[in-house]
């Protein structure tokens, strides 16, 4: 049986490569009139390393990276933000300089809140601020359990887990299939930005594909084909001996 | 109102916390070993800790005590159960690591406080932000540096601001903790733990002597570029 290819879920408001994917309309409200919107290409920077870090983003459509570089001029993506996703804003209270990079990913659209905006809001009413506690607390939550998987799950157990979950995302019915179910779903991130959200190097990642063609589960140029869901739910929820 | 922007620093906003919050609450005093609150647990009351040091963990899988992963050790000024406002349920559970002096407060106090003052509204925002910052920085530190690594940013996370002379620190959790909480198994630890020999680190028991901290953070940072 050939599987039906699904596409991508339009604009998830759960994206698994953000760290909260979450879209607080009433931020918005508050924030939009006084914010500036950027419109940006792939790979256009928002920030550097040691920029003054006195605003923050807030992403309306695409994809931005945080990441780092090492002296041996590798980078480490910590993070991928999705629509709806605000950033900078830890840096902006606290530190006087972003202590990582952020670019984006795909064609992005993002507004730019100032420190004095945020300020001044503050001062006007804050308790329209409470939105943003409630954003910012899923966003602690969202990643208290990213760093709980990176500690205690392997590598090649968090790229089944990440790839589960798009299939769940895209086929909500996966769960329920019965063995030998094939499917195919499209997803819209690249391999360096999938690598970057399970904590692995490019060169890992390719390891760990290569070994889930081998259980028939094949990703390429964005298409991900299962031949059976049940294998790859199996390899998601259990350590396999490596 | 003036925001002062030199307020928001990590030691200023936590400070703050101690200052503005411990007012609101009741105290209470806790042993070492007990549990606060379990993950899934209605948040019912958020924990100021005054005194002591208590550690968050959270089960890979979800009602699995057994799975559970250490993700945190919060000490003077957090304010545990924040980040699970507007959820009403625990994310985590959290657990003393020693005798604890807390304060209790209500969620709706403190939501009604934040709704009412400005200047509350951007601390808890700031405390959120520290919390932030810290997982982005375990998350950095889990991908780019090696166990060794990970055990040096440990270590000198216990002596902060120590540069030179001799520290002598008790480590606050047990080895096989700590080898939880740093990701890696206790063999991997002990190895570690020896290999950090020549960078002047000695383990007696519970105690851990680091001869020149200035040193250790120097060899932590070589470990981060190799990793």
């Amino acid at each position: 049986m050939s599987p039906e290819i699904r596409p991508p879920a339009a604009m998830p408001a759960e994206d698994s490569c953000s760290m909260g994917g979450l879209f607080e309309t009433d931020v918005l409200d508050i924030l939009m009139d006084r914010s500036r919107r950027l419109r940006l290409i792939p790979g256009d920077s928002l920030f550097s390393q040691g920029d003054p870090a006195d605003r923050f983003f807030l992403i309306r459509d695409g994809k931005v990276r945080l990441y780092t570089l090492e002296s041996g001029g590798g980078e480490v993506t910590l993070h991928v933000f999705g629509p709806g996703d605000f950033f900078g804003l830890p840096a902006m209270l606290g530190l006087r300089h972003y202590p990582v990079n952020g670019d984006a990913v795909t064609a992005a659209v993002v507004d730019v809140i100032t420190r004095s905006t945020l300020f001044a809001r503050l001062e006007e009413d804050g308790g329209r601020l409470a939105p943003l506690l409630v954003s910012l607390g899923r966003r602690h939550r969202t990643m208290t359990r990213a760093l709980a998987e990176l500690k205690g799950i392997s590598a090649f157990r968090r790229v089944c887990l990440w790839l589960w979950r798009e299939l769940e995302k895209a086929m909500p019915e996966a769960g329920q299939h019965p063995p030998g179910t094939p499917a195919a779903i499209r997803l819209q991130v690249p391999h360096y930005v999938i690598a970057g959200a399970v904590g692995l190097t490019p060169e890992n990642f390719s390891r760990a594909l290569r070994r889930l063609e081998k259980l028939g589960i094949h990703l390429h140029r964005g298409h991900l084909t299962i031949t059976d869901t049940t294998a790859l739910k199996h390899l998601a929820e259990t350590e396999a001996p490596s | 109102m003036g925001i002062n922007l030199d307020l928001l620093s990590e030691q200023a906003i936590l400070g703050a916390a101690l200052t503005r919050l411990s007012p609101l609450g009741t105290a209470q005093m806790a042993d070492e070993d007990t549990v606060l609150y379990r993950e899934g647990e209605p948040l019912d009351t958020l924990y100021l800790v005054q005194d002591g040091s208590v550690m968050t963990e959270v089960a890979l899988i979800a009602g699995c005590p057994g799975t559970a992963t250490p993700v945190d050790i919060a000490g003077r000024g957090a304010v545990l159960g924040l980040s699970d406002l507007g959820d009403g349920l625990h994310g985590e559970t959290a657990r003393t690591l020693s005798p604890c002096r807390l304060i209790r407060l209500s969620p709706a106090q403190v939501n009604t406080l934040a709704g009412s003052s400005a200047e509350t509204a951007l601390l808890l925002v700031g405390l959120l932000s520290v919390g932030l910052r810290h997982r982005i920085r375990a998350i950095s530190d889990q991908r780019s540096l090696s166990a060794r690594g990970r055990l040096m940013a440990f270590l000198l996370s216990l002596m902060p601001g120590r540069r030179g002379g001799a520290v002598t620190v008790r480590l606050p959790v047990s080895k096989t903790t700590l080898a939880a909480h740093l990701g890696i198994t206790p063999q991997s630890l002990s190895r570690s733990l020896r290999s950090l020999r020549d960078d002047g680190v000695t383990v007696r028991g519970p105690l851990v002597t680091v001869a020149d901290p200035g040193g250790l953070r120097l060899a932590m940072e070589a470990e981060r570029d190799v990793a």
